[in-house]
């Protein structure tokens, strides 16, 4: 690693701040309250659907059944803001960060198997995950107030946050390569059509045509499609450059928030609210050693 | 270079190795020929990386998590680069194949699109769904994306017809109808409208 003496490995031995790693678990948090009181949740189950054919899940039948009753919906969620708001409180964090984890990986699996939307879960259950192991409590918390504090080392407030920006940068990566991949198929992807087809199906959500009541131009042209179809590809792998070093965060984030701001005004609501959250993981510090 | 070309055709080979249904499109199948030529490109991947597990397991036993964080992790991450490789999706884990589908080709000029439509006394307004969900121009509802993203899902339901029905009572609206629109996709405008129920 010393071609890259700034990479993610070696980025993660160095010195944290304790108070980063509390602003990243007051965010999330605050993320996490407002997806779990969102309407979609008792909406789902005032529709009464089941799940669709084009989901699958590890989650057991038996545990998805006994979720989707409105009476243990509504019981999980009110467990899980109240865990939230003690996470973002930071009181009994060891105890808060789990539950907040376990009840927003079983409604997001509730939500994402009636509506196919993959959003907030695909960052947001390892976020949580890597939480429940960080030391993220250490300051502005009421746990600092209650439990002795315990003697850590710096680089323990680095580990937990380069480990999230390494996932929210390998989510970008498998996007990619999903695109990519296979190679027959990411030639005809990068050629525009289902780009070109998405902005057509998607033209009547999308918010240039509630401000103009028309498209940006002609959707029946292909080629702006294709140069859009590679420019979100270079976008996406550009990613990797975070693993590498530090010094193209900014353009790596304002990339991502282009692209996701892009998606939105065709019409793909959601993933801008989630890198801006994610952001927040960027503001770590930034001397080396 | 060359051993970014031969992890692209390991790639090539295990996202195509399970159908998925989200290609509504597929790519033609490869030729016995190709078939032979990519799996004999995976043994000089394979001398290439023989050396990766060991570099894999010092990193793994020098990594400065912690012993219990560093086995779950690991696992996660273990189980969504597995899910990447195959292109499938089990919930939690993710190819994160958005938008990346062959799907139907592009409309040319016209299309058919369908849509909720509530007639007043100026002509018609389009009740989209999204719009509906994004606070900065819904008309009617007061929903998130994701709500309005699942309503969207279940358009043309009995169920959404009820809840839309119900909900614009209380505006004193009538009911939406259902409706085949054909829009012109450079203007924008909607030439004609078919009521499906």
């Amino acid at each position: 690693m010393t071609r890259f003496p700034d990479s993610i490995v070696a980025r993660m031995r160095r010195p944290g701040s304790p108070t980063h790693l509390a602003v990243v678990r007051i965010v999330f948090a605050l993320h996490v309250l407002i997806v779990l009181t969102s309407p979609s949740l008792p909406i789902s189950v005032e529709l009464g659907v089941d799940p669709l054919f084009l989901t699958n899940t590890m989650v057991p039948a038996t545990v998805e059944q006994w979720t989707a009753r409105a009476s243990h919906l509504d019981a999980l969620i009110a467990l899980g803001v109240a865990a939230a708001v003690a996470m973002m409180l930071g009181l009994l964090t060891r105890l808060a960060v789990p539950l907040v984890l376990v009840v927003f990986a079983l409604t997001q699996n509730h939500f994402f198997r009636r509506s196919l939307f993959h959003d907030d879960w695909l960052y947001f259950n390892f976020y949580l995950l890597v939480l429940w192991f960080a030391p993220c409590a250490d300051r502005l918390a009421v746990d600092r107030w209650l439990f002795r504090k315990r003697e850590r080392q710096p680089h323990e407030y680095r580990w937990p946050v380069e480990v999230m920006i390494g996932w929210f940068v390998s989510i970008y990566l498998a996007a990619a390569l999903a695109k990519l991949f296979p190679l027959r198929k990411g030639v005809a992807w990068l050629q525009g059509a289902p780009l070109q087809h998405l902005a057509q199906y998607f033209l009547l959500d999308s918010p240039i045509y509630w401000v103009l009541h028309r498209p940006l131009f002609d959707y029946g042209v292909r080629w702006p499609f294709c140069v859009a179809a590679v420019g979100a590809v270079v976008i996406e792998l550009a990613t990797a450059l975070v693993l590498l070093t530090t010094r193209f965060d900014g353009w790596v984030v304002g990339a991502i928030l282009f692209l996701h701001g892009a998606i939105w005004l065709l019409g793909i609501p959601g993933f801008i609210q989630i890198a801006l959250v994610s952001a927040v993981l960027f503001l770590r510090p930034r001397r080396t050693g | 270079v060359w051993l970014v070309v031969l992890a692209a055709n390991a790639l090539d080979l295990t996202t195509s190795a399970i159908p998925t249904l989200i290609d509504r499109a597929p790519p033609p199948p490869r030729s016995a020929v190709a078939l032979v030529v990519q799996l004999a490109l995976l043994v000089p991947l394979l001398w290439a990386c023989r050396s990766l597990p060991r570099r894999i397991g010092r990193a793994w036993r020098e990594s400065p998590l912690p012993w219990a964080a560093r086995c779950v992790i690991t696992t996660f991450v273990a189980l969504q680069l597995l899910h990447v490789a195959l292109r499938m999706e089990n919930y939690p884990f993710s190819d994160v194949a958005m938008f990346s589908t062959l799907d139907r080709s592009a409309q040319g000029r016209l299309t058919a699109m369908d849509s909720y439509v509530l007639d007043d006394e100026h002509g018609f307004e389009m009740l989209r769904f999204l719009r509906e969900g994004n606070p900065l121009f819904a008309r009617h509802f007061d929903w998130d994306y994701k709500a309005a993203w699942l309503l969207r899902m279940y358009r043309g339901s009995p169920e959404v017809d009820a809840l839309l029905t119900a909900r614009l009572r209380r505006e004193h609206r009538g009911a939406p109808s259902f409706r085949r629109l054909a829009l012109d996709l450079r203007s924008g405008k909607v030439l004609s409208q078919v009521a499906l129920r």
